[in-house]
């Protein structure tokens, strides 16, 4: 079994990924349409 | 293959051989945990997981990473690890990488030798969950250690050359304690400095004592907005080279 899934799906390298990781966050967080319902994280 | 019941795997294991070398977790009383309630933790026996591995060479043509399941495999002697690591390199020359679980107790009782033997013998990455950095959190948890020490045994595996995956899981302090749990978190990974981190989000699952504590509203879950502002204070802290991974991919396995 996997672990449960998180709401936004993001990935990136440190350090050089950083700013394109806020960005995402921030578009996120302006709709939250973007992130995944509920239901789908389940174990 | 046998499997003795619900197996888990990290996401990046999701192609691996998996075999099952112990049943259960050696701690098992974190309280946001669900995933070996149901098993008594036991070493499995060594000559049924060798008799795996033989059944495993003989099903499959190319193995090209092993999982050593379940919770925390590497508290097994590391004389009992070596037996099965070198039957891993007789049987699976192809094989590049072998990974398991490891806890902070599993890595204490290993001294700096046996570490470098492992992976000598092939033991490449141990997947280790730091869960906090805050010792509040950690003690109300039930994770058994605190912070100090889990990142004492995270640099300790990675001294010896053991590559390191850390996990913590986002919104584990709640909205009381959210900001706190989040600074204390990237400091401590930080610290560790591990190749992979790896930020799950909480979810609360039936038969744990969170689930408890959320149903008598003692354990405040955070939204998505928190959830948000909460990853949103990981990231300034991360200052090093390392790859920081939210999990992508929903597979069952």
């Amino acid at each position: 079994m996997n672990h449960a899934s998180n709401y936004l799906s993001l990935r990136g390298t440190f350090n050089q990924d950083k700013e394109n990781l806020l960005n995402q966050i921030a578009q996120a967080e302006r709709n939250h349409g973007l992130l995944r319902p509920e239901a789908w994280r389940a174990l | 293959m046998r499997y003795y019941g619900d197996v888990y795997r990290p996401p990046s294991e999701a192609y691996s051989l998996i075999i099952q070398v112990t049943y259960g977790c050696s701690h098992n009383t974190c309280a946001f945990c669900s995933m070996y309630k149901a098993k008594k933790f036991a070493l499995r026996p060594l000559d049924e997981i060798l008799e795996d591995f033989q059944m495993a060479r003989k099903a499959y043509g190319f193995i090209k990473k092993i999982f050593l399941a379940d919770g925390d495999a590497l508290i097994r002697p590391a004389k009992d690890l070596y037996i099965i690591l070198d039957l891993i390199r007789d049987l699976f020359p192809e094989c590049e990488r072998v990974t398991c679980y490891a806890s902070p107790s599993s890595i204490k009782i290993k001294t700096p030798e046996e570490l470098k033997i492992l992976r000598e013998k092939g033991l490449y990455m141990a997947y280790m969950g730091l869960e906090s950095g805050s010792d509040i959190v950690l003690n109300k948890m039930r994770k058994g250690h605190n912070a100090a020490e889990i990142i004492e045994m995270g640099r300790k595996i990675r001294e010896a050359g053991i590559k390191l995956s850390v996990t913590a899981i986002t919104g584990l302090g709640g909205s009381d304690l959210l900001e706190s749990h989040a600074i204390e978190t990237a400091k401590a990974l930080n610290n560790i400095n591990p190749e992979y981190i790896g930020l799950l989000t909480l979810m609360v699952e039936p038969g744990t004592l969170l689930y408890n504590w959320v149903e008598s509203g003692e354990f405040i879950l955070l939204n998505q907005s928190q959830i948000l502002r909460e990853t949103r204070m990981y990231i300034p802290y991360e200052s090093r080279e390392q790859l920081f991974i939210f999990k992508r991919d929903f597979q069952s396995g």
